[in-house]
């Protein structure tokens, strides 16, 4: 029996809670202002520098301590002195162990620690690009649409209910980004309750993902000035009796770039959802994340070739307006510059697919290399987005070659000729983007 | 079904004694196209001496129907949208020339020179009304200044105008010269001053000048004596004088029309068969006594064609024909009734090419289907189905146009509540934001949200499988008209590099291994692939078929068609997230109700203020009107309880908010589907340009036969 009480009494002097405390030290949400505070009590969020301080049974401050903070993965970080400096460079759970010369005096204590903000803010950066920028394109294309509309009620009041009609269209690419700006909100649980706190648990890996779903629906809807560039002329041409039809095909060819625009970004956000329900691991998320930016860029940017498409669309309207027999290679015409945006979206699917950015099946890398081919990402996205944008060019030459054929059917096939030397910049953007992307392992590896 | 009508090619020799009565016999039938013949040394006929007069006629009736249409009483009103009246079609008989001839000239010596002089009437009635209501908007601005109208103008000494001016400040500079009475209208900025100015005849340059500057225009009211007030009550009393003169000659025109107005909806039908009978003349060849007719007939109604045209020629008819091809053979689709809507969407792209496919079989399947997958959401597909019902029994029972639109968006609606159900979508997705998930619950097979992958898979596997079968399509034109060349080059090629390039692509990246041996294989198919693309063997074979320069682009070309397949996938998700977002605001709307009533509590009184201050001050204006019984509705719920009034609210959001987002998704799942037909499947293999059959037949617009002596319309 004594042996007994014996091992007891030795049982709880090993766990070691009952002598002491640990106190943190750390600045206030929301203030310049300092406060201590138990561990129990702390909120501890990745990335924050605290000081941790341990306070013994007796109200002493002992300096010949040594800490042992333990992560889920099997990290050690170790410590000396009192009060010791500490950062956590991921969240989730940690196990706490104070040694005072040797001697076990706190823990092992479970502590917690949280995402923090910077994901949230991140996500709430991208929700602001998507309905921001996107709304700016369908402003200018609504504007330019509107333009074209007040010409036609000046001219004949009853136009208005056709005017009205194409109007509209450019206003889809802001119905996109506002539909991506609520879902990041609603996935990030912005919109429920939640928001910029210390607790609010979204992975900045997360927040990049969404960073990169905003830019992607956010740019490509620019390309709504180029659906107000044509659904200007559908209002013009529209003043030609059974002639509606076809200019509507016409104008909703550039809202192509848009929907490609809103497919990545939902198929990000799916990876993000991923990221929130820690399928993916924080630090490959994170690398996954800042390749989503890449992404998001490269469809956005090449979105900007709708103007292209507009303006070629536009002289295909009015080409197919002056004789309706010319709507089929008119059609040819307009969806020559929608290639650059194709190339960012197969740039896109296949970064997605192979690193598994939707479905955390990713391949098999170190957190290192998995951030080199996240930031390797961005490469590709600037690379298909930026080149993308020469689909302007081709869409002035395709504009010209869709007139030229109303004139002299016969110069069909040199008029594409000379449109798709424009293209070959976009190739090589592509080129270079497959070329990086083999680089990176990404494809081939 | 999947190629036009068979066509032979006509020519008909016929006695210029006969003429006539085959060419009646021939629009009666409207089975044959009418080309130019094309014949050389052969003149063109030329319109028959009766022509001029078949068009003066004709002018001449279509005014007394105008005159007489006065008096149809027109629909009015939401509901006769929905409702509308069929169409005036007379009974009418086939009559020979002559008859229809005599028949115009005595009904316009009958009714011409009265029906002018009426309408003259009525025009004469109609901008005095038109005049004077003018007039009564300047006399009621004089009301304020007292004098006797028929003061105006000009005598020996004085000069008296009223009117309008923008600028008051020159008039009174020369104050002294003048005599001025004015009154201010409108706000600061937009100032109108009212006035009445008597004026020396001598000072009459000067006073002139200073209106100009002050914008000045002039009131015409001569002819009108009195005060403002007292010309007024005169000009109401000749307004109802003059809408009683109206009345009556509306009461004679109705009875009129009742008497005659059948007869000449017939004359007029039939006079413009007779002048579309002389318009066809120039495309006829012309010897001496006889007339030479080209055209094409299809070849089941060949039999039935000749033995009319030959019992109409009497004997002196000779008919040759042959079996039609060329690219200037006309198109005439040879589809069930049912395909008939999805005609006028190959139409619309270009009339297919005689001999070639004919794709309306293929793309009506496939359109429905992806406009369902595109739009994928029961609630949307049942409001378009809805739509398409109208359209189709409603709006368009006696319009072609709306009844071919109705039954396209009717079936379109129909595949939407099939794929909205298989996707789990009724008025957005069945989540907890959709109040219809409280009555609907059960887990659809295939959610958009949650199996994006999967379904961009279906979406691309769907595109390679019909760009494949265009491809097929392509390789059928190729080798039945014995183009080798092209075949190899636009089709063969592509068979080789579509499974073999998928395959190596595969294995480059690592997506998939295979036996060494299949690989070898699929580079070997890369490699033919490539050389065919080229162009070179194309050519080899046959040097009609041109070499390749853009076989780069070409490949590009290729992945871009199968890629934009995505878009399916796309709309797909744009719809359902738009609407769940739809659905996410009345659910953050509805949980801030419960904290409302302090913070809007005054907001019915107001509605209900701002309602009933509307009403009593704009009463007469229907829409203005409309939005203040709104407003009074919406205000006086608030009234009886707030959060009744903001359900209220959030459901008329609901409605307007999900039927605008249905139609706006269905006019992209629409154009986006069609799309996909146009520019990814037809580049494949479709031959456009064709001609469009147009048969020589009758038109009637107004009347119809009932006694057509055998024949059937």
């Amino acid at each position: 029996m004594k042996k007994m009480l014996l091992v007891l009494l030795l049982l709880v002097l090993m766990s070691g809670s009952a002598f002491g405390a640990v106190d943190v030290k750390e600045g206030k949400w929301n203030s310049n202002e300092y406060q201590t505070s138990s561990l129990e009590d702390a909120t501890l969020v990745v990335g924050t520098d605290y000081i941790l301080e341990y306070v013994a049974e007796d109200e002493s401050i002992p300096s010949n301590v040594s800490w042992l903070i333990e992560g889920e993965d099997g990290s050690q970080m170790v410590y000396f002195g009192n009060p010791i400096r500490v950062s956590f460079p991921t969240s989730g759970d940690y196990n706490l162990t104070v040694k005072e010369n040797g001697t076990i005096v706190y823990g092992p204590e479970k502590i917690v620690v949280h995402e923090g903000p910077l994901g949230m803010a991140l996500a709430l950066i991208g929700a602001g690009i998507a309905v921001g920028a996107s709304g700016m394109g369908a402003a200018i294309g609504v504007g330019i649409a509107g333009a074209s509309g007040a010409a036609a009620i000046a001219e004949d009041k009853n136009r208005f209910r056709t005017a009205f009609i194409f109007q509209a269209f450019p206003q889809t690419q802001g119905i996109y980004g506002l539909l991506i700006g609520i879902l990041i909100l609603l996935y990030t649980g912005a919109l429920t309750g939640g928001g910029l706190t210390p607790t609010a648990d979204i992975p900045v890996g997360a927040g990049l993902m969404a960073l990169g779903a905003g830019l992607s629906v956010g740019i490509a809807g620019l390309s709504a000035i180029g659906q107000g560039i044509v659904a200007g002329t559908g209002i013009g041409v529209t003043k030609k009796q059974g002639t509606m039809g076809k200019a509507i095909v016409f104008t909703v060819l550039p809202e192509t770039q848009a929907i490609y625009g809103l497919l990545v970004a939902i198929l990000l956000l799916q990876g993000m959802a991923a990221i929130i329900k820690d399928t993916i691991p924080t630090s490959y998320a994170l690398a996954m994340g800042i390749a989503a930016i890449g992404v998001g860029l490269g469809m956005g940017l090449s979105g900007i070739t709708a103007i292209g498409q507009g303006i070629a669309a536009s002289s295909g309207s009015a080409a197919t307006a002056q004789n309706p027999r010319a709507f089929s290679s008119s059609i040819i015409f307009a969806v020559l510059p929608e290639t650059q945006s194709i190339y960012a979206l197969l740039a896109a699917i296949l970064v997605i697919m192979n690193l598994g950015l939707m479905t955390g099946v990713m391949p098999v890398m170190s957190a290192y290399q998995s951030m080199l081919v996240g930031i390797g990402v961005l490469g590709i996205g600037f690379s298909v987005g930026l080149a993308g944008i020469s689909g302007i060019g081709q869409g002035i030459t395709a504009g010209a070659g869709a007139a030229a054929y109303v004139k002299n059917p016969g110069t069909r096939t040199q008029s594409i000729i000379l449109s798709v030397m424009s293209e070959t910049y976009a190739i090589f953007g592509l080129l270079m983007a497959i070329l990086i992307m083999m680089a990176l392992h990404v494809l081939g590896g | 079904m999947l190629f036009p009508s068979k066509m032979v090619e006509v020519e008909i020799l016929l006695h210029d004694s006969v003429k006539y009565d085959v060419l009646k016999t021939m629009q009666r039938k409207g089975f044959m196209h009418i080309t130019s013949h094309n014949i050389e040394d052969l003149d063109n006929a030329a319109p028959s001496k009766e022509a001029t007069r078949i068009v003066d006629y004709e002018f001449r009736i279509g005014k007394l129907m105008e005159i007489l249409n006065l008096a149809k009483k027109k629909p009015s009103g939401m509901l006769s949208i929905l409702n509308p009246p069929p169409p005036e079609r007379f009974p009418a008989e086939p009559r020979d020339r002559n008859e229809i001839l005599d028949d115009a000239s005595s009904i316009l010596e009958e009714l011409e020179e009265k029906l002018n002089y009426i309408y003259s009437r009525w025009e004469r009635i109609s901008s005095d009304i038109e005049k004077i209501n003018s007039q009564m908007e300047q006399v009621e601005l004089l009301k304020d200044i007292p004098f006797d109208l028929s003061y105006l103008g000009e005598g020996p000494y004085v000069y008296i105008v009223a009117g309008a001016a923008r600028n008051i400040e020159p008039l009174l500079k020369i104050r002294d010269d003048i005599a001025l009475w004015y009154t201010a209208k409108g706000k600061k900025k937009n100032m109108t001053y009212i006035l009445v100015l008597a004026a020396h005849m001598k000072d009459k340059k000067k006073v002139e000048s200073a209106l100009r500057f002050a914008g000045f225009s002039e009131f015409e009211l001569r002819g009108w004596e009195g005060a403002p007030e007292r010309v007024i009550e005169k000009m109401r009393e000749k307004l109802t004088q003059l809408g009683e003169e109206r009345e009556d000659i509306l009461k004679e025109l109705t009875k009129l029309r009742k008497k005659y107005y059948g007869r000449l909806a017939v004359l007029k039908d039939d006079l413009l068969n007779e002048r579309i009978k002389e318009e066809t003349h120039p495309k006829f060849g012309k010897t001496v006594y006889t007339t030479v007719i080209k055209g094409f007939i299809p070849k089941k109604d060949m039999d039935d064609a000749f033995k009319s045209i030959e019992r109409a020629g009497r004997g002196l008819v000779s008919i040759k024909w042959k079996d039609a091809e060329g690219d200037d053979v006309p198109v005439k689709y040879n589809n069930p009734r049912f395909l008939w809507p999805f005609q006028a969407l190959v139409d619309m792209y270009s009339t297919p090419k005689y001999g070639y496919i004919e794709p309306t079989v293929i793309i009506a399947p496939i359109f429905i289907a992806y406009f369902g997958l595109t739009l994928g959401d029961a609630g949307y597909g049942f409001i378009i189905a809805v739509l398409g019902y109208l359209l189709w029994f409603r709006i368009g029972k006696y319009d072609w146009t709306n009844r071919t639109l109705g039954k396209i968006l009717f079936v379109s609606g129909i595949s939407a509540i099939i794929f909205g159900i298989i996707q789990g979508g009724i008025f957005g997705p069945l989540d907890s934001n959709n109040p219809l998930s409280r009555f609907i619950s059960y887990e659809p097979l295939l959610d958009p949200m949650k199996n994006a992958v999967y379904l961009l898979t279906i979406a691309l596997v769907v595109g390679i499988a019909q760009i494949s079968l265009g491809l097929i399509l392509g390789a059928y034109h190729h080798l039945k008209h014995k183009n080798y060349g092209d075949f190899l080059t636009s089709e063969l090629s592509w068979f080789f590099l579509l499974p073999s390039g998928g395959l190596v692509i595969g294995l480059m990246f690592n997506w998939w291994t295979v036996e060494s041996n299949i690989a070898t294989l699929a580079w070997i198919g890369v490699i033919i692939g490539l050389v065919l693309l080229t162009g070179v063997p194309g050519h080899l074979v046959d040097r009609k078929s041109d070499y390749n320069p853009m076989a780069f682009f070409d490949i590009t070309g290729m992945v871009g068609d199968w890629l934009s397949f995505s878009r399916l996938l796309a709309l797909d998700l744009g719809t359902s997230g738009i609407a769940l977002t739809i659905n996410l605001f009345a659910g953050i709307m509805s949980g801030m109700i419960t904290s409302a009533g302090s913070m809007v509590c005054c907001m019915p009184l107001i509605f209900v203020g701002i309602a009933m201050l509307a009403l009593v001050a704009k009463g007469k204006d229907k829409k203005k009107t409309g939005i203040a019984l709104f407003l009074l509705v919406f205000g006086l719920v608030g009234m009886v309880s707030i959060q009744a009034a903001l359900w209220l609210f959030i459901g008329i959001y609901m409605v307007v908010a999900h039927i605008g987002n249905a139609l706006l998704q269905s006019l992209g799942s629409l154009v986006h589907s069609l799309r996909l037909q146009y520019v990814e499947f037809f580049s494949k293999f479709y031959e456009g340009d064709g001609v469009k059959f147009m048969p020589f037949r009758e038109v009637r617009k107004n009347s119809k036969i009932v006694s057509s002596g055998g024949v059937k319309r």
